[in-house]
């Protein structure tokens, strides 16, 4: 279900645009996000067709922090997520909370000028399956972004799109 | 009392003699009224109406902090024009999604949020959804037309309409903060409507206490105007004369600024109770004003000396004007008896706007006449001849015949009286949430189209406490809450139950098993707000909601003692029942209580406006006579309202007791004619002083009634049925009231009077 994913750190990121330096980058997170497209609430089930709305600030230079919801017809998911941008080597670390129980998940990867990867730092665990998820941010025209996310069975190898939204102001 | 006239004396020279410097001073205030009018707050009372000490209070209390409430739910009725088609299910989507991600929205519940058990995937998934097939379109309507979960349908009957429940958080209970959601609600349906042609309709508590408060508001933007237009129209027809009917009005409009000036400061909101005082307290003292420009007139007629006109008119009527502004403020007063915050403010705001009132009429009125006097043009204005003759309408014969019956008509009146408190009394009450709305208006006829599709979205909701040692999903929970849960339903009026058996009985009717895995699955999956409809939040209490429509107050109170003994007569193990709550159960038991005090209230204070009136002017006789004439109206409104079946509401209490306040106002100012003719003496009274005063008052007697019923006939424009029944009711009694002056009044003061004409001495 969509409430037990981490995906939503993913949602967030994306909201990140275009310059590279980390003090560039997390002033540009204010402001108002909409997002739509579909999510996998089950991961390996259904597609269900999602909104998103987000609200962005910088926090610090190179820290910026999101919250929002995302709902589909019968769920809605609130969620906080804080991202900090390093200089160095363009590595990205960010942290998501969400859910009914608030879990944490962190997150790392790298940024660069098409956008920004990231791996979950550690499996997490669904319906007796042990999961990987790596999430993809796409810059795109006119300030918006795209994010996939894409979730691996560790076990069976199984793999799954489980997010596509578009964001924009 | 000769040192009240004392001071009444040195103020009105003081303002006689610097009439532009009182003037000087009084600007100022009226400034700082004008800012504090503008900082005026409206509330519909919601919040407010039942905080109480009283039990039911206490237990909604516990009940809200344990359980998710229903107050804030906002109901969306979708209707197409035929059975609704792909398209359409498409829109409804993306309607439920775009209402999720309003700020303030909790929950939604749609035929979206209905599932069924996929075998293919092992998993549940939606019953209803974009893309599903035409021809599979109806099925799902079918099947979705059902009570679910949530104890509500998602579709009608016809498969034309489908109904969205909306929950907000419990913040939004403040509508300051869920205006904001409610617009954005509003902008969303009405781009679903041109996008879909479908017709998307808002209701629910939350938008009915919008409109409530808008309701208001416009009431204080238009009854006053026009409370203060017709009172000027009555005026003009008694003074013929557009110049005094204008400066008449004057100190009145002075007085409701000040008025309102002092709640805007004092941070007191007009409500749903106190919504009519502003144009109460601008009819009370165009009241007095009234027998005040009567008396200039007739002492300067009399005198040709217009100052000593303005000094004997004020120094002749303050006393009684006082006191008339004393027994209205006590009647207000006496609503401190009740232990309702709502009311109790209401008592504060009428007892300092009756004052405003006097202070207004002693001050502003004589000021007034003296800068009219100064500038010149009222001399030609007040002079006339006096009529030496009583008007035609009230004879002094007319009197004389009254006190030559005086035994008669007393006893009459006693017996009349009598009757109708025995019809009154006890007293039936009778409340219901939207009776501050127009059963008309959209929003109710929504809500009443909604409720025949979905169910009733109000209930009665009994806490279960859990044995100790249990937890809530146990076998032994499950089996005596499928015992309680058959036993509320069986029982006549309850619409449907919501329990923990309703998670019971959806896995049944989906061949899944039933143990308490399979049950906690299914409460995992709910939404919050919806678990904490089933178990409470402190996880050792569980509630079971019989929702039973919108019935009025008797019929849930005898509802909630139905349950309660139903209860008791089963035998429980694992579950103790509490008492009967929820907001509709609350409401219904306080206020009961609530309008009984009220009554109360009505009986402290005639019981002490006869005692005042009786020390005022220090006459045994006065205080026994003002009785009868001031509950008879009463009693008759009270006896009219049970034998018809209206039963005494909220607002009939109030108004009762305000009526009376107002009421005895005549009777006050017949005293004081009394006295007057009478020399001020404490010798018994001769028939010929009581005609003479009869006949001399009774044409401001009417005048004033006239001009209260005028002003007060200005909230029929309210859009508020309450205030528009309050009004009538304060009319009515109004003119009861004058008719027991003109005809009860005098015979019961000829009971003690000397039928000579000499007087005797004491």
């Amino acid at each position: 279900m969509l409430c037990n994913r981490p995906i939503i750190v993913a949602l967030l990121m994306l909201l990140i645009p275009l310059p590279t330096q980390a003090r560039d980058l997390s002033s540009l997170f204010e402001g108002t996000w909409v997002g739509t497209g579909w999510v996998r609430p089950s991961i390996f089930g259904k597609k269900r067709k999602t909104r998103c709305r987000v609200r962005g600030q910088e926090r610090a230079r190179g820290e910026a922090g999101f919250s929002g919801r995302c709902a589909t017809a019968n769920r809605t998911v609130k969620f906080a997520f804080s991202i900090k941008f390093h200089d160095r080597r363009k590595s990205v670390t960010a942290r998501t909370r969400f859910g009914k129980r608030n879990e944490a998940y962190d997150f790392s990867g790298r940024h660069h000028a098409k956008g920004i990867d990231l791996a979950i730092d550690r499996p997490f665990a669904q319906n007796g399956r042990t999961l990987n998820s790596n999430i993809s941010i796409i810059y795109l025209k006119n300030d918006r972004f795209a994010i996939t996310e894409i979730i691996r069975d560790q076990d069976t190898g199984e793999v799954s799109k489980a997010i596509a939204l578009t964001f924009s102001h | 009392m000769a040192g009240l006239n004392a001071v009444m004396g040195t103020v009105t020279a003081l303002i006689q003699r610097s009439p532009l410097r009182v003037l000087l001073l009084l600007i100022p205030v009226l400034v700082v009224a004008v800012v504090g009018a503008g900082r005026i707050t409206f509330d519909d009372g919601h919040r407010t109406v039942f905080t109480s000490s009283q039990i039911e209070y206490r237990d909604y209390l516990a009940f809200a902090r344990n359980f998710s409430r229903n107050d804030n739910n906002v109901a969306v009725l979708i209707s197409g024009s035929e059975l609704l088609t792909g398209d359409d299910i498409t829109h409804i989507h993306d309607l439920a999604l775009d209402i999720h991600l309003i700020d303030g929205v909790d929950s939604v519940f749609s035929l979206f949020s209905l599932q069924h058990f996929d075998p293919e995937n092992g998993e549940m998934i939606p019953l209803v959804e974009p893309g599903v097939p035409e021809t599979g379109i109806r099925a799902a309507l079918e099947t979705a037309r059902e009570p679910s979960y949530s104890g509500w349908s998602a579709v009608s009957t016809d498969l034309r309409e489908t109904v969205m429940v909306i929950s907000f958080e419990d913040a939004m209970e403040d509508l300051t903060r869920a205006a904001p959601a409610l617009s954005e609600l509003s902008r969303i349906a009405l781009h679903t409507r041109e996008k879909s042609g479908l017709e998307v309709s808002v209701t629910g508590l939350l938008p009915i206490r919008t409109q409530v408060i808008e309701g208001i508001k416009a009431d204080q933007q238009w009854v006053n105007l026009v409370g203060a237009g017709f009172g000027f129209l009555v005026s003009l027809l008694f003074f013929r004369n557009v110049r005094i009917a204008l400066l008449n009005g004057v100190a009145p409009v002075v007085a409701l600024l000040l008025y309102l000036g002092f709640l805007g400061l004092s941070g007191l909101s007009i409500d749903v109770v106190n919504n009519t005082l502003p144009v109460l307290i601008l009819v009370l003292a165009s009241s007095d004003c009234t027998h005040m420009t009567y008396e200039i007139r007739r002492q300067y007629r009399q005198s040709g000396d217009l100052s000593a006109a303005i000094g004997n008119a004020v120094g002749d009527l303050a006393p009684a004007c006082i006191l008339t502004s004393l027994t209205t403020a006590l009647a207000f007063a006496s609503l401190f008896y009740s232990d309702t915050g709502i009311v109790r403010n209401f008592a504060l705001a009428g007892v300092v706007g009756v004052t405003i009132a006097l202070v207004a009429i002693l001050t502003v009125h004589p000021l007034v006449f003296a800068l009219a006097a100064r500038f010149g043009f009222l001399r030609s204005t007040m002079s006339g001849t006096i009529r030496t003759q009583s008007p035609a309408i009230w004879p002094s014969r007319m009197f004389k015949t009254l006190l030559a019956r005086r035994h008669v008509i007393s006893a009459a009146g006693i017996v009349l009286c009598l009757c109708l408190l025995i019809a009154f009394l006890p007293v039936r009450t009778s409340y219901q949430f939207n009776e501050n709305i127009d059963p008309a208006n959209a929003l109710v006829k929504t809500m009443d189209r909604v409720e025949a599709i979905a169910g009733p979205i109000s209930s009665i909701d009994i806490p279960f406490a859990l044995a100790p040692d249990l937890e809530p999903v146990s076998p032994t929970v499950l089996e005596e809450a499928q015992k309680i849960h058959t036993a509320l339903e069986e029982m006549e009026g309850v619409h449907s139950v919501v329990s923990l058996q309703t998670i019971v009985r959806f896995l049944k009717a989906h061949d899944r098993p039933v143990n308490t895995t399979t049950v906690s699955d299914v409460l995992d999956l709910l939404p919050e707000r919806y678990l904490h409809r089933i178990i409470g939040r402190d996880g050792k209490t569980l509630l079971f909601s019989a929702a039973v429509g919108n019935v009025d107050s008797q019929a849930l109170r005898r509802f909630s003692e139905a349950i309660t003994m139903k209860l008791a007569g089963m035998d429980f193990r694992a579950l103790t029942p509490s008492r009967p709550t929820g907001l509709l159960t609350m409401g219904a038991h306080i206020s009961d209580t609530m309008i009984r005090q009220l009554v109360v209230s009505f009986l402290i204070a005639a019981g002490v406006c006869s005692l005042l009136i009786g020390i005022w002017f220090r006459r045994l006789d006065f205080a026994v006579a003002a009785i009868l004439p001031n509950i008879l109206p009463i009693a008759a409104v009270g006896a009219w309202m049970t034998i018809s079946g209206a039963n005494v509401q909220f607002t009939s209490a109030l108004a009762l007791t305000i009526a009376f306040g107002i009421a005895v106002d005549d009777t006050v100012h017949v005293f004081n004619r009394l006295s007057l003719e009478n020399g001020h003496r404490r010798n018994r009274l001769s028939f010929r002083t009581v005609s003479a005063a009869m006949a001399r008052v009774g044409p401001a007697l009417t005048t004033t009634t006239c001009i209260l019923s005028a002003g007060l006939f200005a909230v029929v424009m309210s859009g508020m049925p309450m205030v528009r029944y309050f009004g009538a009711l304060c009319i009515f009694t109004f003119f009861l009231a004058l008719l027991a002056d003109l005809f009860l009044l005098p015979a019961l003061v000829g009971m003690t009077a000397s039928e000579d004409d000499q007087e005797e001495e004491p």
